[in-house]
């Protein structure tokens, strides 16, 4: 069995098409891969695309022949190519990932450290885009390759894969906010769960203002809760002192001064009355 | 008192559940427009204009549910419940394969982002879905949703099950009411509607 990885990048520059490209080079890809046995990985990281491929040797070079000869893809280039003895990625078909979103740090360390010791000296340009997704180790200073790419974008940190585990200590110092929902696959949407991703997925919080809303009985249900969705890979942590001035940031003064300044609102009422609907209706049906 | 209603848009493709979700949800029998479709899709008949119900809270505060078809062609109809939008509701249907296009469109029309409207995206039609091909479709969703800035639920609904479409109308409530921390006033303002 072979494995190969590629990488290039998209053609083009603008964030609609370029969804629309990601979109469609993947769904060709998928269809052909499924139908010739090939597994692998298909990765974007802005406008970077790359592919690991694991099966026959001469399907997956009619895979990146057909790949080359894609328009949308520019600078197609293998920086690794080497024989294995088993799949590393067999169950994920040709699964789309993307740093920052649903896809755990874990999956993205085990990305890099499979390909790390194979890739091509010889591929300079290549190489530059591999590390621009995942950082060389020299330089890496403690968080995973894709962290570095979303705390560029968010000016946040996240916390290291390796310790996924969350205490209230660690908490109370950052502000919180998801870069997505959980899957309902992964986290049960319950009600508490939904008002806090409501809550984080709308701005920043404090851990504090979270728990002052009592959504769960437990602290340790609270922060088991952040806990999961660290390891999930979308809870975002910030420092409390680096963004304490931005605008969109929810923090207890601003709360107080809602309170005191809106009233019950016609707005609360249609809230305060849906609510009422929605524990009614719960309770029919169940 | 000051009379309150608000909208919850429902936009879908052709069989993605619209008017079963709102024949699910609403108190009274929904207003549908549905003619005999004359091409196979699937079903008898299908929406070709609003289907419309609504879900009484008090006498004087009320939800009006509007199905609206998701082509771009139809936009006249989305328009029509633009003001008072308490929730925008996509419906994809799995199986069909994700029409972007048709997305974006709804997206750019309705700036969910900008005007801090609460958004949900429902995958119906999930019952035999392969798991792994589930997640690559909210995948391709999340991804066209970042395109807009735009963190949103992306869940599996079955339109005729009761619970599960109360639990669209919770995560509404849960993006609703948090919305005032956030956004800016007079949006907020402008989201409420007195009946006419």
């Amino acid at each position: 069995m072979r494995r190969i990885a590629c990488i290039g990048k998209l053609s083009s520059a603008n964030q609609t098409q370029l969804c629309e490209q990601v979109l469609d080079i993947f769904n060709q890809s998928r269809i052909f891969n499924s139908s010739k046995q090939i597994h692998g990985i298909f990765l974007v990281q802005e406008e970077i695309i790359l592919q690991v491929f694991e099966g026959n040797q001469d399907n997956i070079g009619e895979a990146i022949y057909k790949a080359r000869r894609d328009h949308q893809i520019e600078d197609l280039t293998i920086i690794a190519n080497y024989s294995c003895a088993k799949p590393a990625f067999s169950s994920w078909n040709m699964r789309y990932i993307r740093p920052g979103g649903h896809t755990s740090q874990v999956h993205l360390e085990r990305i890099k450290a499979e390909l790390e010791p194979h890739l091509k000296s010889d591929q300079a340009a290549a190489l530059t885009l591999f590390r621009r997704i995942f950082p060389a180790p020299a330089t890496d200073t403690g968080t995973t390759a894709a962290t570095h790419g979303t705390a560029r974008l968010d000016q946040a940190t996240v916390i290291a894969t390796e310790n996924t585990s969350l205490d209230a200590e660690q908490l109370r110092t950052q502000l919180l906010s998801i870069r997505a929902w959980p899957k309902a696959s992964q986290v049960k949407l319950s009600s508490p769960v939904m008002k806090a991703c409501a809550l984080m997925s709308k701005g920043k919080i404090s851990y504090q203002e979270l728990q002052q809303r009592c959504l769960w009985a437990t602290e340790t249900e609270l922060t088991h809760f952040l806990s999961q969705l660290n390891y999930i890979g979308i809870l975002v942590l910030a420092p409390m002192a680096a963004v304490a001035n931005d605008a969109g940031v929810a923090n207890d003064a601003d709360l107080a001064t809602d309170a005191e300044q809106v009233p019950a609102s016609q707005g609360d009422r249609f809230g305060m009355l849906m609510k009422k609907f929605l524990t009614n209706t719960r309770l029919r049906v169940s | 008192m000051t009379k309150i209603y608000k909208k919850l848009a429902i936009v879908g493709e052709v069989g993605a559940g619209k008017t079963q979700l709102i024949s699910t949800i609403s108190e009274i029998s929904p207003f549908a427009t549905e003619a005999r479709s004359s091409v196979d899709i699937g079903k008898e008949f299908t929406t070709v204009g609003i289907d419309y119900g609504r879900l009484s809270l008090d006498e004087d505060t009320a939800l009006g549910l509007y199905g609206l078809p998701g082509q771009r062609r139809f936009s006249l109809l989305w328009e029509t419940v633009k003001q008072g939008l308490w929730g925008l509701l996509i419906l994809v249907k799995y199986g069909d394969g994700l029409n972007l296009e048709d997305l974006e469109h709804i997206l750019e029309f309705y700036q969910p982002h900008a005007h801090g409207l609460p958004v949900v995206i429902g995958i119906s039609h999930t019952e035999d879905a392969h798991e792994d091909e589930l997640e690559i479709l909210v995948d391709y969703i999340e991804f066209a949703l970042s395109g807009h800035n735009l963190i949103a639920p992306i869940l599996p609904v079955d339109p005729r099950d009761i619970e599960s479409s109360i639990m669209l109308l919770e995560l509404f409530h849960s993006l609703d009411s948090v919305g005032d921390i956030y956004q800016e006033t007079d949006f907020v303002a402008g989201r409420v509607a007195d009946a006419s």
